[in-house]
C-alpha cells in the first residue's frame, strides 16, 4: 500500500444560521484525492476556492459551522486505515504530530506571544512524546541548528522574530517529530522572495532528512513547479484536473490549468499576460453545470447543464472537462 | 469594554425594524425576558395616573399596616400607600434616569464622533482629557455637589448632574466605532466612489452607529438608576418626591428593617431588581444581534441539518 | 532606557492631567453654588455649639483660611494647591480642629481592607470561573452561571447589599448588622475574629457583583482568545486542554484585564464606600456619609480630593504593572 492519506467523494459545507437567515458555503465538493507515500503533493487554485477547507478536511479538524456533507477521509498507518471523519476525539489527537501535522496559513500569528519559542517547542513536544523540559530544549535546539536557524530564536518571543523567521519556527515545530504527512498551508504567502527561497529550501531538507508526505497548498504555480511530484488544481471547490507536475505543466488540459500556466511569467517571454475575464463564483452560490463555464472560453452547451465527470486520460492524468471527456449526450 | 464591534456590510444588512424585533423574539430568550420585565414596568408606570393619592399628600391612610387587599403593597411610616407610591417611585426614577442618558449619551454622541472624525493632535489632546475623566471616580463627586446643593436639587438637576459626569467612557466607545468603521471597506469604496464625506457618515455610518448608541445607552440607564437610588439613600435629593432612592431613604428613616415593616424595603428593591435586570438583558441581547461574529458562532450549532 | 521614555512618561503625564482636572472641578465646585457655604455652615454651627465668639471667630477664620475665600478666584486656587501640596485638607467642621487628613487615616484601613480583599477575591474568581465557561460555553453550569452573573451584574451596590442584609442579618440573623469589629481593640484572636466576622457581608456583597463584572468580561476576552490562531494552531497539534487553558488562554486573556483593572478601580472604590454605607462599615464611605449628614463640607471636600488621588495613583502604578506580564512592551 503506497498510499499514506485518501479523499473519497468529499463533501464539506460552511452552514451559518442566524437569527432564521441560512447560508451555505460549499466550499468543498465531491473532492477525491490519493495521496502517496514520500511524495509532494501540490494542490493548487486562488483563493476562495476551497483549498484551506480541503487542508482542514483532510487534517479532521471539523469545527462548526463548518460540516462535513459526504465522502471520508482515511489515513494509511501500519498497514491500517483509518476513517479520520469518524473518530473520536482523543484518537485523533493522538495522531496529531506523529502521523499528520499542519502549517496553517497565516504563520505569523500561530506563536503563542506571551512565551518564548522554547516554551512553545515544549508544549508541541511534550503534547507527544514523554520527555522532560530540559531534552525537549536540547531537540529543538539540535532541530534548528540543523534547519539553519540560529540557537537565540528559542530565547525569543514571537514579535521579536521576522516574519519570515517565524514562519519557518513554524514549519520546523510542525516536523520536529518527523510526520509521515505533512500539510502545509501557504507557507510561502505574504513573504518576500528571498524569505520564500528560505522557506522552499527548508521544506526540502526537511523532507530530504526525514522522509515523509508533504502536501503543498499554494496558488503559487512557481512553488509547484519547484516542488511537487504531482499536482491537482482546485477551482470552486472541486478538482479539476490532477496530473504529475511534469505532465501537467507541460501538457495541461483543462482551460483553467492552462490559464493559470499562462499567467505565469517567464524569464525570456516579454508578451502580456492575459487574464481571464471573470472571478471565481461566490461559493455560496455556484453556477450550474461546469463551476468554471461562465469564464470558460470553450464553453459548450453542456457545460452549462451537466457537470463534467473526472476521466483519466494517461497514467496518474485526470480532468474534469466536457472537452476531454465529450460533450454532446454523454453525461453523468 | 471598549471593544468596537466589526459591522458586517453588505448581504441584506439593513434589515426593517420590525424584522429585526420579530428576530430577536424568536432567537433570544434574553430579548424576551427583557422585553416583558421592560413593559411591565411601563405598565406599573402608566397605573400612576390612576392613583387616587397626591404622591407628596401624607398621613392620607392609616400607618405601618402590612400588605393586605386594601393596601396591596402596605403602608408607610408616612402614612402613605406603598403601591400608588410605588407607581410615581419607578416612574420618577425611569424619568430622572432617562433624562440623564438623554444628556450623558448626546455629549458623549458629539464628542465621540467629532474625536473620531477629526483626529490628529486635537483628538490626541482631548482624547487625553476624556481618559482622565474616566479615572475621576465620580461618587465623590457627585456627593460633594449634591451636597452643597442640598435642598435646591430638583428631579430634572439630577439628571442633568447624573448626566454631565457620564459622557467620558461613552464617549471613547463611540470613537473607537467611528474609527472602525472609517477603516471598513464600505467606506474606502463609498470614498473612492466620490461620495462627500458627510453623504458616507449619514448614509453608510449612522444606519450602523443608531442600534450601537441604543444598545449601549441602555448601560447608561442602568448607570443613572444607579446613582439616584445612591444619592437619595444617602438623602441628598429633594425627599419630597418619591423614587425608588428616596422610598429607601425614608424606609431607613423609620428604621423600617428593625422594627419590622420589611414590606416598605422589599418593595423598592425588589422594583429595582425586576427593572435592572430587565433593561441589561435587553442591552446584551441587542448587541449580541449587533456583533456579526456572535451570529455566526452562536447558531451554528444547529447547522448539522 | 527607551521604555521608560515610550512608557513611563506619557503614563506620568496622564496622571498629572487626572490630578490637575479632577482637583480643579473640585475647587470649583463650592464656589459656583449660589448659596454661600461658609456662612450655611456656620449658622448651622452655631446652633448646635455653645455660640462662644472667639470659637466662632476662629472657626470662621480657619474655614475662609481653608477655602481661600479672600482675594481673586486665581490666587485662591493657587493657595488651594499650596495646601493640598502640603498635605493640608484643612479641619473637619463638625470635628473642629480635627484635620480632614487624620479623619481619613483613621478610616482608611477599614476601607483599603475590604477593599483590596474583595478585589483579589473577585478577580481571582472571575477570571478562573469566565475562562473556564469560555471553554465549555455550553455546559449546564456554564450557562446556568453565566445567567447568574448576568442577573448580579446590573444589581447597584446599595440594593444587593440590602437584598443581604434582609436575608442574612434579619431572617437568617447569621452576621453582624452594623460596625467593622466588636470588642476592645488589639491583637487578640477575638478582636481580630470580630473584624472577619463584620467583615464578611460587606465583602460578600462587594464580591459578588465584582464577581460578576469580571465573569462576563473574562469570558468575553478568553471566547476571543480562544477563537485565535495561535490556540487552534495549538489545539489541531494535539495539545492538552489543560495546558492550553493555563498557558495560552489565562496568560493572553489576563492582559487587556490588568489594564482594565487600572480603569475600573475607580468604580470598584465607589462600590466599596456605598456598601459601607449599607453596612455602617466604619471605612472612608461611612464617613463620608455622616459627613453629609451633619454638613461636614470640608470633610467631604477632602475625601473627594483624597479619592481622586488616590484612584489616580493607584491605577498609575497598575500600568507600571504591566509590562511585568506583557513581553511584548518589555522587549520592544
Amino acid at each position: 500500500m503506497n498510499l499514506v492519506a485518501e479523499a473519497t467523494d468529499l463533501t464539506a459545507h460552511y452552514i451559518v444560521d442566524a437569527y432564521g437567515q441560512k447560508r451555505t458555503v460549499r466550499a468543498v465538493d465531491g473532492v477525491s484525492l490519493a495521496i502517496r507515500r514520500d511524495e509532494v503533493f501540490g494542490i493548487a487554485g486562488e483563493s476562495g476556492c476551497g483549498k484551506s477547507t480541503l487542508l482542514k478536511a483532510l487534517l479532521g479538524a471539523i469545527t462548526p459551522p463548518l460540516t462535513v456533507r459526504g465522502g471520508s477521509v482515511s489515513y494509511y498507518v501500519d498497514r491500517q486505515r483509518m476513517d479520520v471523519l469518524r473518530m473520536p476525539e482523543e484518537d485523533l489527537r493522538a495522531l496529531r504530530w506523529r502521523v499528520v501535522s499542519y502549517v496553517p496559513q497565516g504563520s505569523m500569528h500561530v506563536l503563542n506571544p506571551v512565551r518564548r519559542i522554547r516554551s512553545t517547542f515544549r508544549d508541541f513536544v511534550q503534547a507527544h512524546r514523554q520527555v522532560g523540559d530540559r531534552e525537549s530544549d536540547e531537540m529543538a535546539r539540535r532541530y534548528l541548528d540543523g534547519l539553519g536557524l540560529p540557537p537565540k530564536v528559542l530565547d525569543s518571543y514571537p514579535h521579536q522574530l521576522s516574519g519570515g523567521m517565524r514562519q519557518r519556527v513554524t514549519i520546523a515545530l510542525a516536523t520536529i517529530l518527523a510526520p509521515p504527512l505533512v500539510l502545509a498551508d501557504e507557507p510561502t504567502t505574504a513573504l518576500d522572495v528571498v524569505m520564500q527561497r528560505a522557506v522552499i529550501g527548508m521544506l526540502e531538507q526537511t523532507r530530504r532528512e526525514a522522509g515523509g508526505t508533504l502536501v503543498l497548498v499554494t496558488h503559487d504555480l512557481g512553488v509547484h513547479a519547484h516542488l511537487a511530484h504531482r499536482v491537482a488544481v482546485l477551482y470552486a471547490g472541486q478538482v479539476v484536473e490532477e496530473a504529475d507536475a511534469n505532465t501537467l505543466f507541460e501538457r495541461p488540459l483543462h482551460p483553467y490549468t492552462k490559464h493559470l500556466i499562462q499567467s505565469l511569467p517567464r524569464i525570456d517571454d516579454r508578451a502580456r499576460r492575459v487574464g481571464i475575464p471573470g472571478q471565481p463564483p461566490a461559493l455560496d452560490a455556484p453556477p450550474p453545470g461546469c463551476r468554471f463555464h461562465p469564464r470558460c472560453p470553450h464553453a459548450m452547451a453542456i457545460c452549462r447543464a451537466e457537470q463534467p465527470p473526472m476521466e483519466t486520460v494517461g497514467p496518474d492524468h485526470r480532468v474534469a472537462c466536457f472537452l476531454v471527456s465529450g460533450g454532446a449526450g454523454d453525461g453523468g | 469594554m471598549a471593544q468596537a464591534i466589526v459591522p458586517a456590510p453588505a448581504a441584506g444588512r439593513q434589515r426593517a425594524a420590525g424584522a429585526v424585533v420579530t428576530d430577536l423574539v424568536r432567537f433570544s430568550p434574553a430579548f424576551t425576558v427583557g422585553a416583558v420585565l421592560l413593559l411591565i414596568t411601563l405598565a406599573f408606570t402608566l397605573l400612576s395616573v390612576l392613583s387616587p393619592y397626591d404622591p407628596t399628600d401624607r398621613h392620607v391612610v392609616p400607618a405601618d399596616l402590612a400588605p393586605s387587599l386594601a393596601h396591596p403593597l402596605g403602608t408607610t411610616s408616612l402614612g402613605q400607600d406603598l403601591f400608588w407610591i410605588m407607581t410615581f417611585a419607578v416612574r420618577n426614577s425611569l424619568i430622572v434616569a432617562g433624562l440623564a442618558v438623554v444628556i450623558g449619551r448626546s455629549i458623549a454622541v458629539v464628542l465621540g464622533s467629532f474625536l473620531g472624525y477629526t483626529g490628529g493632535t486635537v483628538d490626541r489632546a482631548l482624547s487625553s482629557v476624556t481618559d482622565s475623566f474616566i479615572v475621576i471616580p465620580r461618587l465623590p463627586l457627585l456627593i460633594l455637589i449634591a451636597a452643597i446643593l442640598k435642598g435646591t436639587l430638583s428631579l430634572p438637576a439630577l439628571a442633568l448632574l447624573i448626566g454631565l459626569l457620564d459622557w467620558a467612557w461613552p464617549s471613547k466607545r463611540y470613537r473607537a466605532q467611528v474609527l472602525t468603521l472609517r477603516e471598513e471597506t464600505f467606506t474606502q469604496t463609498a470614498a473612492f466612489s466620490g461620495m462627500r464625506p458627510l453623504t458616507v457618515i449619514l448614509r453608510e455610518h449612522v444606519p450602523f452607529l443608531v442600534p450601537f448608541i441604543l444598545a449601549d445607552a441602555i448601560t447608561g440607564f442602568l448607570y443613572a438608576i444607579g446613582m439616584e437610588i445612591t444619592l437619595s439613600i444617602l438623602g441628598l435629593t429633594d425627599l419630597a418626591v418619591p423614587t425608588l432612592g428616596t422610598t429607601i431613604y425614608w424606609a431607613n428613616y423609620y428604621q423600617a428593617l428593625l422594627s419590622g415593616k420589611l414590606w416598605w424595603l422589599i418593595a423598592p428593591v425588589a422594583a429595582s431588581i425586576l427593572m435592572v435586570v430587565g433593561f441589561y438583558q435587553l442591552s446584551t441581547s441587542l448587541s449580541q444581534y449587533l456583533d456579526p461574529r456572535t451570529r455566526a458562532r452562536a447558531l451554528a450549532r444547529r447547522a448539522a441539518t | 532606557m527607551r521604555l521608560l521614555v515610550s512608557y513611563v512618561f506619557p503614563r506620568l503625564l496622564q496622571w498629572a492631567v487626572v490630578i490637575v482636572v479632577g482637583v480643579t472641578v473640585a475647587f470649583a465646585v463650592p464656589r459656583l453654588s449660589p448659596t454661600q457655604p461658609v456662612d450655611q455652615m456656620l449658622g448651622r454651627m452655631s446652633g448646635m455649639t455653645a455660640t462662644d465668639p472667639a470659637a466662632v471667630a476662629s472657626l470662621r477664620s480657619a474655614i475662609i483660611a481653608m477655602y481661600g475665600l479672600q482675594g481673586t478666584p486665581l490666587e485662591q486656587y493657587g493657595r488651594f494647591w499650596q495646601h493640598l501640596l502640603r498635605g493640608d485638607l484643612g479641619p473637619s467642621l463638625t470635628a473642629f480642629p480635627t484635620p480632614v487628613t487624620e479623619m481619613i487615616w483613621q478610616a482608611l484601613p477599614w476601607t483599603i481592607g475590604l477593599l483590596g480583599i474583595s478585589t483579589i477575591l473577585s478577580w481571582l474568581l472571575g477570571l478562573a470561573l469566565g475562562t473556564l465557561s469560555a471553554y465549555r460555553p455550553h455546559a449546564l453550569w456554564s450557562r446556568l452561571l453565566a445567567n447568574g452573573m448576568v442577573t448580579i451584574y446590573p444589581i447597584p451596590y446599595f440594593i444587593l447589599a440590602l437584598v443581604l442584609v434582609l436575608v442574612f442579618a434579619y431572617y437568617v440573623p447569621l452576621f453582624p448588622l452594623v460596625g467593622g469589629a466588636s470588642g476592645p481593640p488589639g491583637l487578640s484572636l477575638d478582636y481580630l475574629g470580630s473584624i472577619v466576622w463584620h467583615a464578611f457581608l460587606p465583602a460578600l456583597s462587594l464580591v459578588l457583583v465584582l464577581t460578576a463584572f469580571r465573569f462576563l468580561v473574562a469570558r468575553a476576552l478568553a471566547s476571543g482568545v480562544l477563537s485565535s490562531d495561535a490556540v487552534t494552531f495549538a489545539e489541531t497539534a494535539g495539545i492538552p486542554r489543560r495546558r492550553i487553558v493555563s498557558r495560552y488562554v489565562m496568560r493572553n486573556s489576563m492582559l487587556p484585564q490588568i489594564t482594565d483593572l487600572g480603569l475600573q478601580i475607580g468604580a470598584m472604590f465607589e462600590g466599596a464606600l456605598i456598601t459601607e454605607v449599607a453596612f455602617s462599615y466604619p471605612g472612608i464611605g461611612y464617613r463620608l456619609f455622616t459627613a453629609i449628614l451633619q454638613s461636614d463640607y470640608n470633610l467631604i471636600l477632602g475625601v473627594t480630593l483624597f479619592s481622586v488621588v488616590g484612584i489616580a495613583t493607584a491605577a498609575l502604578l497598575i500600568d507600571f504593572a504591566y509590562p511585568l506580564f506583557d513581553p511584548r512592551v518589555r522587549y520592544q
